[in-house]
């Protein structure tokens, strides 16, 4: 029972050295913050990106490109629109199939100008994407078929471009050409837009027929038929490009899963790295804590010595030091998992507001667990291991060597 | 006999040197003695004091304390020992910085496992009997160094101890604080505790009824005057 008096005086003693005592605990509490806050904070930012992709319907495409060597040149200069149509009827598996030409034009209403990115596409676009309009309506087939001069802008571009007055019906000048806006997509803040949506939509025969340029198409955007493999419509796709007469390696056959996996195994890389900071921190914290009990030491022996002279028994002596590291210890880590928790929910609400979209993140409580184990395993064995030790010194001993030092 | 040290020998390893800091030493005290242990430094007084309470292990030889032989005990016992029977008093005072007067004379009855009010009471008892009562509440460093003393006493006496031992306990003072010291032995000595203090004053040993001169880690005769001490290290091997 008379260990007991062990609690009571490591209180005592921590109250004595408020100062070394208060340097412990915000060391440990360092660096769990830390691995708390970037491993939720990581954790957040993945689920971020990983939705923002998997809301653009990603792992339902399949994307054919030229290959990055090519992309200077007229890409895809072979692939005309009529076979990409037999492509869309040939190859199984494929639901829609939205070729896509661009061109930068100059773009032109009232006295304003500037510079904007056409893509020429099909109306199908709409539904492959999953493109909502703010106002007035999509480009459809008989826009396309014959050629009418007509577009559709994104909602930064309009609002830049068509300030005051509803922008539907409005003219602007496209390289020279006079076109009807018809639409405005709706404005929307993610990863493919950011800096605002700049995107200005032409039907793509119409694009071909007034803006020359280089025949051909930049990209094809296919979505997957319900039901079917991604992987094996992407064989279909190059087959069927092979029966067209095509060479296969001037093109990029791929499925959108495969890049929503190129994605994620990259932020798990970056994961792993600001982790692996986090940890540095972690250590930095620990060394802290270890700095300031073993700056004690010699205190602490003579201390030890002089309680054992007075009658304390070598036990009750080890409580007495194991209660104080254990006691600062655990109060380090709890605030470090209070301090580390309340950083990672704020960076996620100033994310949040920031993006208009809700970011969460989760803390994943095996790594605060085990920020937590290195933190208490440090801060305990470096203030009981000198403990225990001096409490095996004969008294006399231990008040010689601490007193001459 | 309260302290009975029977052909005691102490030896410390110094690196490749062994250092007989205590060698083949009988000595026995009375209870109620008042024992001065005199001789220049290195003679082994000090030595001789920490194993007399029980601070430091005997390499050889036998000690009883109060007919009993503590040589062999484990931790747990010497603990006791330490705390019931012996009061300890050193030069440089030992009290635990930024702990209150009274909070340094509880410590010995803590580890005797009193309550926390008679804890309270027995120490608030010994600072009175050192004249300490109005000072409770102040810590060390607002002391001055004989009432700091006076404290390190008090907290010798709280668990009435038969035996107190005193390293160079007036070291540390100014004459008129060591006079105050050695009269509150006197005192105490008078009300039956055995005294057994460490000094190389002359004016110090004069309080003691029994003066026991060390050199080379040996007792000399009561008639050896101290002129030809031999060697205060002997090297051996």
């Amino acid at each position: 029972m008379r260990a007991l008096h062990a609690a009571p005086m490591a209180l005592a003693a921590i109250r004595r050295f408020r100062l070394r005592a208060a340097v412990a605990v915000v060391s440990v509490a360092i660096g769990v913050a830390a691995m708390v806050a970037i491993q939720s904070f990581g954790a957040a930012m993945q689920r971020l990106v990983m939705g923002e992709l998997g809301r653009l319907g990603l792992e339902r495409l399949v994307l054919v490109h030229p290959r990055p060597a090519q992309a200077l040149h007229p890409p895809l200069p072979m692939l005309t629109l009529q076979q990409v149509r037999e492509l869309e009827r040939g190859v199984p598996g494929l639901d829609c199939v939205v070729p896509m030409v661009r061109r930068d034009l100059e773009i032109r209403s009232g006295g304003r100008v500037t510079y904007a990115r056409a893509t020429g596409t099909v109306p199908d676009y709409r539904r492959l994407l999953g493109e909502s309009l703010a106002a007035g309506r999509f480009l459809d087939e008989t826009d396309d078929l014959t050629r009418r001069r007509v577009c559709v802008l994104g909602a930064d571009l309009a609002e830049r471009l068509l300030r005051g007055g509803p922008p539907v019906g409005r003219k602007v000048l496209l390289a020279g050409t006079t076109y009807t806006v018809v639409g405005v997509l709706e404005g929307r803040r993610s990863i493919d837009s950011a800096g605002g949506d700049e995107r200005l939509i032409l039907p793509i025969r119409t694009l071909q027929s007034f803006h020359g340029g280089p025949p051909g198409i930049h990209g094809i955007h296919a979505s997957l038929a319900p039901g079917a493999d991604a992987s094996r419509a992407v064989a279909a796709v190059r087959r069927g490009l092979a029966r067209g007469g095509q060479d296969l390696d001037q093109y990029e056959v791929l499925s959108g899963r495969e890049v929503l996996e190129d994605v994620n195994q990259a932020l798990i890389v970056a994961r792993l790295v600001t982790t692996a900071i986090a940890g540095m921190a972690l250590i930095v914290g620990a060394v802290g804590v270890l700095n300031t009990m073993l700056i004690s030491v010699r205190q602490r022996i003579w201390e030890i010595g002089l309680r054992k002279a007075l009658g304390a028994r070598p036990l009750a002596l080890v409580g007495q030091f194991l209660t104080e590291a254990v006691v600062l210890s655990c109060c380090g880590g709890g605030l470090g998992l209070a301090a580390g928790w309340g950083l990672a929910r704020g960076g996620e609400a100033v994310l949040s507001g920031w993006l208009g979209t809700s970011v969460a993140g989760s803390t994943d409580w095996g790594t605060a667990g085990l920020a937590l184990a290195v933190s208490l395993f440090v801060g305990i064995c470096s203030g009981v291991v000198p403990a225990v030790q001096a409490a095996e010194l004969p008294p006399a001993e231990a008040m010689r060597n601490a007193g001459r030092a | 006999m309260l302290v009975e040290l029977d052909s005691a020998c102490k030896v410390y390893r110094k690196g490749p040197e062994r250092v007989r800091a205590l060698w083949e030493v009988d000595a026995a005290f009375a209870p109620g003695e008042f024992v001065a242990l005199m001789g220049p430094s290195g003679s082994g007084k000090t030595t001789m004091l920490n194993i007399i309470g029980c601070l430091d292990n005997l390499t050889a030889g036998r000690y009883l304390l109060e007919g009993q032989d503590v040589t062999g005990l484990n931790p747990i016992r010497l603990a006791e020992v330490r705390n019931r029977k012996i009061g300890f008093v050193f030069q440089s005072f030992h009290l635990l910085p930024r702990a209150t007067a009274a909070e340094n004379v509880e410590l010995p009855r803590i580890y005797a496992g009193s309550s926390r009010r008679r804890r309270r009471e027995c120490a608030h008892a010994a600072l009175e009997r050192v004249g300490l009562a109005d000072r409770r509440d102040f810590r060390p460093e607002e002391l001055s160094g004989g009432q700091r003393q006076r404290v390190a006493i008090a907290r010798a006496l709280v668990n009435e101890p038969s035996l107190i031992l005193a390293d160079e306990p007036t070291g540390s003072l100014d004459p008129e604080a060591a006079g105050g010291v050695m009269e509150l032995f006197t005192r105490l000595n008078e009300d039956g505790i055995a005294i057994v203090l460490v000094t190389h004053q002359e004016e110090v040993a004069r309080h003691a009824q029994r003066k026991i001169r060390l050199a080379g880690g040996r007792v000399m005769p009561e008639s050896a005057a101290p002129a030809f001490p031999p060697p205060d290290r002997e090297v051996v091997r």
